[in-house]
């Protein structure tokens, strides 16, 4: 039976799995549960996942919510090459600290843009003033300077933590920074254009994997632009 | 070499790791970090962790932050009994399940922490009554998830979480942030615990396969818990 994804595209961490199963040809059926008009709070979706959060995978009858856990089961279950969730204990415990930071810090990325920019456009929830975003911001800013300043080694390798190919952390948080694209130019320029090693990791992505990532991403051209407008009509 | 583990009994997953390895006779040495101090902010400590965040764990050089990935990574390379991290890819993927939802959502420290301690640290903070509320809802749709959907005795399958009939390294990290829901008035704790029965029940059963350790490594908690009760007395 064909793996069933439930998600969204405008959900980061449903494209992050979608892009695991992209890049190594397991076959997979998106299965879509609007987040913008509110499906996955509905009896039906919280019946196949209580917490009503994407992604959900149905691996022939097996249910497993959580992206991350979603991806250590891909990658251990369809074999894919050992680079994306290495089984060496060590290198495993690295990729496995990455995606917990990522849970705990990088996803503020999240938190931030959601409160600042598609809560407002998508829900209608009122515009957040200057100071009720700092705390989002400066946990946002911190986390993107701890990635570029000791989570990416270029000297030794293209990806995270130094790693010659890529693991299932660096598909978690590359797609995480492409939330960044909602914000202002002068806020995205702001947050990235200090952070060279950072705008390098995720070109060395873009070469490895970039027509899944556009794949991924085709639906942003749209949800960007609902979201510029929302920004400019107030 | 005898693994270090920086941290500190007051933080949950600390305590975590050190229940695990005394339940399985680990040795360690736990390297006092001193949050209330901001110790955890110092460089000496960010050199080990540029998060600033406790815990982190030095295994003769090896050195690895976030306590889920240190409790998977003593599991795997200690060769623990098979429950705490099963081998089987199923089972597995269950346990990941817990330990990921955990990061965002049972963390309910920030409630306790917020109402009962944060005028107790060195930051001096008040407690900020909007936060304190906002970190109250969290906690309760949490603990209603946990109550509601995550434990499964009463429906046939197995006393801990998710079903299992063995403990897992998510019934101790859980367990242990529960626990520190001690350091509320009783009152608090009497209405988090109202109508969470299965919660009470599966918490007993965790300690309890974990005793000794659980009341030992919970002191400090214990010492906090009776000093503020006293204070909330007029004592």
């Amino acid at each position: 039976m064909t793996l069933k994804v439930y998600g969204d595209y405008v959900s980061q961490p449903t494209t992050a799995v979608l892009l695991l199963c992209l890049a190594n040809k397991i076959d997979f059926e998106l299965v879509p549960v609007n987040l913008r008009t509110g499906e996955h709070l509905g009896p039906e979706f919280k019946a196949i996942n209580p917490t009503g959060q994407v992604p959900v995978i149905d691996d022939d009858g097996f249910i497993l919510s959580e992206s991350t856990a979603i991806l250590r089961y891909l990658a251990v279950t369809r074999n894919v090459p050992d680079h994306w969730y290495p089984k060496d204990v060590k290198a495993r415990a690295r990729i496995d600290y990455l995606l917990d930071w990522y849970h705990t810090n990088l996803r503020q990325i999240a938190v931030y843009v959601i409160q600042k920019e598609l809560g407002p456009t998508f829900w209608k929830i009122p515009r957040p003033d200057e100071a009720q975003l700092k705390p989002a911001q400066g946990k946002m800013t911190a986390s993107v300077e701890i990635l570029e300043e000791f989570l990416l080694k270029p000297e030794e390798g293209p990806f995270l933590l130094g790693a010659p190919q890529p693991s299932i952390a660096d598909l978690i948080c590359s797609c995480e920074y492409t939330l960044t694209r909602y914000l202002p130019q002068e806020e995205q320029e702001e947050l990235l254009g200090r952070r060279p090693k950072t705008k390098k990791w995720l070109k060395a992505l873009e070469k490895t994997l970039g027509r899944h990532y556009s794949e991924i991403n085709k639906t942003l051209p749209e949800l960007l632009k609902l979201v510029a407008d929302a920004r400019s009509s107030g | 070499m005898t693994i270090k583990v920086y941290g500190s009994l007051m933080s949950q997953p600390t305590r975590a790791i050190v229940l695990l390895c005394l339940a399985n006779k680990i040795p360690y040495e736990l390297v006092f970090v001193d949050i209330s101090k901001l110790d955890h902010k110092k460089p000496e400590f960010t050199a080990l962790n540029p998060a600033g965040q406790i815990p982190v764990l030095d295994d003769d050089g090896f050195i690895l932050p976030e306590s889920v990935s240190i409790l998977k990574y003593l599991a795997t390379s200690r060769h623990l009994p098979d429950h705490w991290y099963p081998v089987d890819v199923k089972a597995r993927a269950r346990v990941d399940y817990l330990l990921d939802w955990y990061h965002t959502n049972i963390r309910s420290n920030c409630y306790v922490f917020e109402k009962e301690y944060s005028s107790l640290v060195s930051w001096k903070m008040e407690p900020d009554a909007v936060a304190i509320r906002s970190y109250e809802q969290k906690m309760n749709s949490s603990m209603d998830l946990v109550e509601e959907s995550f434990l499964k005795a009463e429906e046939g399958k197995g006393p801990f979480l998710l079903g299992s009939s063995q403990p897992s390294i998510a019934d101790i990290l859980f367990a242990s942030e529960y626990a520190q829901t001690q350091i509320l008035s009783q009152a608090d704790q009497e209405r988090i615990f109202t109508g969470r029965d299965k919660t009470k029940k599966w918490l007993e059963l965790t300690e309890k396969t974990l005793d000794p350790h659980f009341a030992e490594v919970l002191k400090p908690i214990a010492d906090l818990s009776r000093v503020l009760e006293a204070a909330r007395n007029g004592n």
